[in-house]
């Protein structure tokens, strides 16, 4: 396993580089001056001019890849030029609200979709089945931030049960002193209860919308293995010689999993780019809420070291889910 | 019943002419220890054909049998250079095969060709049968579409093919009409020689038998040569002259088919029997089943690959140097230390069968 | 063709659930050709004598807070989101395609980088990705269409790629070798079209996630802008709205939107359906 580990954090070491020379080349390669987007939508050409000098733009293309690679071994991300703030700083503090997010959607997601779809797949063409897949089918076609606009209308215009979009805690509350930068785990360690309700209160219905969303494409995916892998011959074989049926669904389930797994590794970069929009509409100020903050305001600093965070935080996330998955599958040879 | 009287009035004449004419007889391919293996991702090497000698006359047929994985597929795949021989040679009418450069070996390919084991796999999803027996065709001569046409129906009509199924699918046929649209394909430009991999495994047993007519006709009328791959002994033993026994990547027995089926001189072969019951009286059955099991090809054993199996193994020979060919006269080689061992060991077991 | 087409319609009739998926996307294709001539009102044209006025006889889905007929704006808004997806959906295809056949065909160390380099973009988070690059290529349509497509080709150079990996070790090549066929031929004749297949049936699918897409960065504010008549854009504007309770400004193009999809998912899935080799 230790081994397995190690290769695979080198595997991801590799992607890394190859992210950072992707990003920086499509960023130099499509069309659209980067000069013109950073000095501002009123700049004149002696201002553009001074920028793309700033920027480094009129060298050479391999010496900026030299000095951008310089930089970000620094961790430098630039400056934004719309809170004047260094990027790689501004990113810090909004990283954990975006990831507890992300974690909670995920796992929500996992968890629920997962008992879903072996239960479809057990009992397949019952009344449960076919509700479930009616579900299955709406849920990816409606974007997320559309789901956590009615649960808004529902659940705080109608039913007045959930705290108003209104950011990460509601703005009467002291927040509590800055440690992780979440609200919840801050409150609950520095025992303000009080902001970690609010946190937490706050984070329920952008949660339950990334769920909604996302719980559909696991549960149909975990649905057809399941089914595939109940028709397998391996599986007849067991039942064939007797064995008790909770121990052939076990086996059943057991094997089902990995792909499984390995898909919600795939759709992770999809439920990361719907955490950007959830935030939007929830007003969370996280990542997501920062980037669309810098796209609308053309922040190219900002928005370039927000997309690289968000590669990384993929991969990362990516070689989670394959550690998970190696320790599932029996048949992964480490 | 009049199946295998036939059956010797036409092997007859050939083997007659074994000494005498042999001169005359024109070798139409001539196989020189051929090796294949597949190497794994894990640094070991599956052994698929080991060291494996035989050759061909124009007309004839070689039978070649084999439990399935004993490498079979893969010799015929060999010789058609569809896959890459380790080493070895193989001359095609004097020409070497091997090392033979791309252009040049596919000018060759109109004389040599192969009906798949896989018969529905071996047609484009994607083309009609029209248009699958055209392409040949198509690709080597140049002759009109009507010209074409014409042969195609000709061909068609060969196999015992309705012309009407030119416009069909290859998924809107039977296994048999599969299996005859392959062979009217194969036979499109007149080749010189086919290997024919299991023509009949995957289909039922009705055109089974109408698919081992059609090719015995064929032969007769155009003289093709043939090399039958199969591990069902009884059509081995109605459409070949000549036989080969394979065990496990390895040549174990080669001769005359009634010499192999009358006398066989390898324990291997001998089990092989065995397990068959022939239509034909002459041939004895044997009371006799190997025990064991056929080790892995990716770890050859050292020595004779039956050692472990063989009831007549010799120690410290069997065990440690895989037999040279025995020459049995007719032109019948048996890989074997120890034949006399065996051939008294059968005689005995045969004996016990008939006095109970 | 027509043998096709005729299997493809018995496929649909069978189910309601491909009915319903055919006659919706058949719908939104008629919208997209002359939906803005359906439009009782002006689509753009705001009225400010009737803002944010609930759903009436008058106004079917009400009107939003500057005055405009949301049902007229609904129904204009798939001849930009359709166009939008359909030109950058061909762009993937067709680069997909062609990457996918060269990455399967060729076993050598720069396709098998090029394959790995499509794979790793395929599982970055595409909204973002092609939401900086709108933005540092220039808002416009053209970049938008240009970008989307980009982004998109993994997908289909993916499906291709592992497709041309099965035919290529399939035995009719084999066969084709035998019957004498050029290299060239193989790859044209043979293997080209059967690889094909998957891509074009994903087609419809993939339609579906570029107009979510679309809509996704329109109600970021990068894709599509007010006041043009586009889903995205329209839900955005109605997020303020909802906490007074105008529910109908985000509430109706949030509907069509997401039907839209959904119908071409579910004739995606028909094609598969029908394009399946098992079935005939
Ligand atoms: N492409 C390949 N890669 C690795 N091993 C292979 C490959 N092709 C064949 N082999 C191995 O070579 C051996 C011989 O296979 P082959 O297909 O020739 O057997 P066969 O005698 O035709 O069997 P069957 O009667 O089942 O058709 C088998 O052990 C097989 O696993
Ligand atoms: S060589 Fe030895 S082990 Fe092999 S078959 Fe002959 S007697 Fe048996
Ligand atoms: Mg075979």
């Amino acid at each position: 396993m230790g081994k397995y580990v190690l290769k695979r954090l080198f595997i991801m070491v590799i992607q890394l580089l190859g992210v950072v020379v992707f990003v920086f080349f499509i960023l130099r390669l499509l069309p659209g001056d980067p000069a013109i987007v950073q000095a501002g939508p009123f700049a004149s050409e002696e201002a553009i001019e001074i920028t793309r000098k700033e920027m480094g733009l009129d060298k050479p293309l391999f010496e900026q890849f030299i000095a951008y690679m310089k930089q970000l071994t620094k961790g430098d991300l630039g400056e934004s030029y719309v809170t004047g703030n260094d990027v790689a700083d501004d990113l810090r503090i909004r990283f954990s609200a975006t990831i507890s997010l992300v974690i909670i959607a995920t796992i929500g997601a996992t968890l629920i979709a997962i008992p879903l779809g072996i239960f479809q797949a057990l009992h397949p063409d019952s009344l449960f089945d076919r509700i479930t897949n009616i579900y299955g089918l709406l849920a990816g076609s409606w974007p997320d931030f559309f789901v956590g606009l009615i649960l808004i209308y529902l659940f705080f215009y109608l039913l007045g049960w959930a705290p108003p979009p209104d950011g990460k805690m509601s703005p009467l509350i002291f927040p509590p002193k800055f440690i992780t930068g979440s609200y919840l785990v801050d409150g609950l360690i520095t025992g303000n209860f009080e902001a970690a309700r609010s946190a937490a209160s706050h984070l329920v219905l952008p949660s339950i919308a990334l769920i909604i969303s996302y719980c559909g494409v696991i549960m149909k995916m975990m649905r057809t293995t399941m089914i595939h892998v109940l028709e397998s011959d391996f599986i007849r074989y067991a039942n064939l010689i007797g064995l008790p049926k909770k121990v052939v669904r076990n086996y059943a389930i057991r094997n089902a999993l990995s792909p499984v797994i390995s898909l919600i590794g795939i759709r992770i970069g999809v439920m990361i780019g719907g955490t950007v929009l959830i935030e939007q509409v929830f007003s969370l100020g996280g990542l997501g809420q920062y980037a669309v903050q810098s796209a609308s305001m053309s922040d190219y600093n900002a928005l370039t070291g927000f997309l690289i965070v968000a590669c990384i935080i993929t991969l990362v996330s990516l070689l989670a889910v394959d550690l998970i998955q190696a320790s599932v599958d029996p048949r992964i040879r480490y | 019943m009049s199946r295998g009287k036939t059956d010797r009035n036409k092997s007859g004449p050939l083997g007659s002419m074994s000494c005498l004419k042999e001169p005359l007889v024109t070798k139409i391919l001539e196989v020189e220890h051929l090796v294949k293996n597949f190497p794994l991702k894990d640094g070991q090497v599956v052994w698929a054909i080991s060291d494996v000698s035989f050759d061909l006359s124009e007309g004839e047929t070689l039978g070649l049998v084999g439990e399935s994985g004993s490498g079979k597929t893969t010799i015929g795949r060999c010789l058609l250079r569809l896959i890459e021989p380790t080493s070895g040679s193989i001359r095609f009418q004097g020409t070497e095969l091997v090392n033979l450069p791309k252009k040049d070996l596919r000018a060759i390919r109109p004389q040599m060709q192969m009906i798949f084991q896989e018969v529905f796999e071996s047609l484009n999803p994607r083309m009609t049968v029209g248009d699958i027996v055209d392409e040949p065709l198509k690709l080597w001569t140049n002759q009109t579409k009507g010209t074409r046409k014409e042969k195609i129906k000709q061909l068609m009509s060969l196999v015992e093919l309705d012309y009407s199924l030119a416009d069909l699918y290859p998924h809107q046929l039977t296994g048999g009409q599969q299996q005859c649209v392959g062979i009217a394909r194969a036979i499109a430009l007149n080749p010189k020689f086919l290997v024919l991999d299991e023509p009949t495994s995957a289909l039922d047993p009705t055109s089974h038998a109408e698919i081992m007519d059609v090719l015995k006709r064929l032969q007769e009328e155009f003289g093709f040569a043939y090399l039958f791959i199969s591990h069902d002994l009884t059509a081995v033993e109605h459409i070949s002259h000549r036989v080969a026994i394979l065990y496990l990547s390895k040549l174990i027995e080669i001769g005359r088919k009634d010499e192999i089926f009358r006398s066989p001189q390898h324990p291997y072969t001998n089990a092989l029997l065995s397990s068959v019951l022939f239509p034909d009286p002459n041939i004895t059955s044997r009371p006799f089943i190997l025990c064991g099991e056929i080790p892995s090809a990716v770890n050859l054993p050292k020595g004779c690959f039956l050692y472990k199996r063989c009831p007549v193994a010799v120690e410290g020979i069997c065990d440690t140097e895989f037999p040279k060919p025995r020459d049995c006269g007719h032109q019948h080689k048996v890989y074997c230390h120890n034949l006399d061992g065996s051939l008294n060991y059968f005689q005995k077991l045969i004996r016990e069968k008939v006095c109970k | 063709m027509k043998l096709f087409l005729s299997m493809g319609w018995e496929t649909i009739k069978k189910s309601n659930l491909y009915m319903f998926g055919f006659i919706s996307s058949v719908i939104f294709l008629i919208l997209w050709a002359i939906g803005p001539y359906l439009a009782p009102y002006n689509p753009l044209y705001s009225d400010f004598d009737s803002f944010n006025l609930p759903p009436s006889s008058q106004h079917w889905f009400g009107t939003d807070q500057v005055g405009m007929d949301i049902f007229s704006r609904v129904i204009s808004a798939p001849r930009i989101d359709l166009t939008i997806a359909f030109l950058a959906n061909i762009i993937s295809v067709v680069i997909g395609s062609i990457l996918g056949v060269i990455t399967g065909y060729y076993k050598n160390w720069w396709s098998e980088a090029l394959a790995r380099i499509l794979d790793l973009i395929q599982v970055f988070p595409s909204f973002i990705l092609a939401m900086t690059a709108v933005v540092i290529s220039g808002q416009n349509i053209q970049n938008l269409i240009i970008v989307i497509g980009i982004f998109n080709v993994p997908i289909y150079a993916r499906l291709v790629r592992s497709k041309v990996y099965a035919v290529r070790e399939s035995k009719f090549i084999e066969a084709a070798i035998c019957t004498g066929n050029s290299d060239r031929r193989i790859l044209f004749f043979h293997i080209l079209p059967s690889s094909l297949q998957p891509a074009y049936i994903q087609f419809s699918v993939v339609l579906g996630w570029v107009i979510l897409l679309v809509s996704s960065l329109s109600f970021v504010g990068v894709g599509v802008r007010p006041p043009t008549a586009e889903w995205g854009a329209m839900i955005s504007t109605g997020v303020p709205q909802i906490l007074i309770g105008h529910w109908w400004i985000p509430i109706f193009p949030g509907l069509a939107l997401g039907l839209c999809v959904l119908s071409f998912g579910i004739m995606g899935e028909a094609l598969n359906k029908i394009m399946d080799p098992t079935r005939l």
